[in-house]
């Protein structure tokens, strides 16, 4: 690596430690994105959801105050392996349009049906 | 009997043809081995040895033409040419060969760097293509993640693609044009 090199790396990280700070928090509902609209989850109740996709449904369970994907009819099922909805991380499976996150602090929703 | 011009074409197609075929095969490998990788969503992106291959022998029109043949041919395979995961794909390969295209032209990068870039400007085209498929910018706050991710996976691939590159040899084509 040449020193201009080094500077493009160092520019990057730069670039994601700007972006951690503006991630959202953690909290106690998470927000289900469908096409169809959005749905908010309360994750202190165990629960299992599913969404109706664009290419089928996508359907999360919400075990000890965590929420997973636990199946999906995309064809890669990256969505699947994603693990439990982190601050920052949102669980997403774009072949469906389908996002799994916490609401930011403040911010309102479209639409909320259950 | 052959030009050295016309046989220096023929070699220059047939060469840009392997990386085709070697772009093929590192994406679908990578494609199904995808779901074992230590953290979702990010891959090395091995087929990325061949493009920027294909970019430090042949220039930027040779390393697209890799980029288009990969993408074409690895969507018909998995039958994702057509729809969401093909315009994600092509969108991060398109940015990935424009960011590579454009900082190999400076003459200031190495491989590594530009490889780094090329990674880099992959995770951007294919989460805003995310953003765009899902009608939502919650996509992008995956881009720290992937963003870190794409430092290691860059410079892991630009040293292959130095690797590579440094036993291409031109006598290996030759022996066909003879």
């Amino acid at each position: 690596m040449n020193r201009w090199d080094t500077a493009l790396a160092c520019s990057i990280l730069l670039v994601t430690a700007a972006l951690w700070t503006v991630s959202p928090v953690s909290a106690d509902e998470a927000i289900l994105n469908g096409p169809n609209g959005s749905t908010s989850v309360n994750l202190s109740l165990d629960a299992t959801y599913v969404v109706a996709g664009a290419v089928g449904s996508v359907e999360f369970s919400v075990r000890d105050g965590e929420i997973v994907c636990v199946d999906s009819s995309c064809s890669d099922g990256l969505c699947q392996h994603m693990g439990p909805l982190k601050p920052g991380r949102p669980i997403v499976c774009a072949p469906n349009g389908v996002i799994a996150r916490f609401d930011r602090p403040g911010g309102g929703l479209d639409a909320v049906s259950r | 009997m052959r030009s050295p011009a016309e046989r220096g074409h023929a070699a220059r197609v047939t060469e840009i043809g392997l990386l085709i075929a070697l772009a093929c095969v590192l994406g679908a490998v990578e494609r199904v081995l995808s779901p074992t990788a230590l953290v979702p969503g990010v891959r090395l992106g091995l087929a990325n040895v061949a493009i920027l291959v294909a970019l430090m022998r042949y220039g930027p029109k040779a390393a697209g033409i890799v980029t288009l043949g990969k993408l074409l041919i690895i969507g018909f395979a998995f039958g994702t040419v057509i729809g969401p995961i093909g315009l994600i794909s092509a969108t991060g390969g398109i940015a990935a060969w424009g960011a590579m295209s454009a900082l190999s032209g400076l003459d200031r990068f190495s491989m590594v760097g530009i490889s780094i870039a090329g990674a880099a400007a992959h995770v951007v085209g294919q989460l805003s293509a995310a953003a765009v498929v899902t009608g939502s910018a919650t996509v992008l706050s995956l881009l720290p993640v992937l963003l870190l991710a794409s430092l290691p996976t860059g410079i892991a691939v630009g040293l292959l693609s130095r690797l590579l590159s440094s036993r291409i040899s031109r006598p290996v084509l030759s022996a066909a044009e003879g």
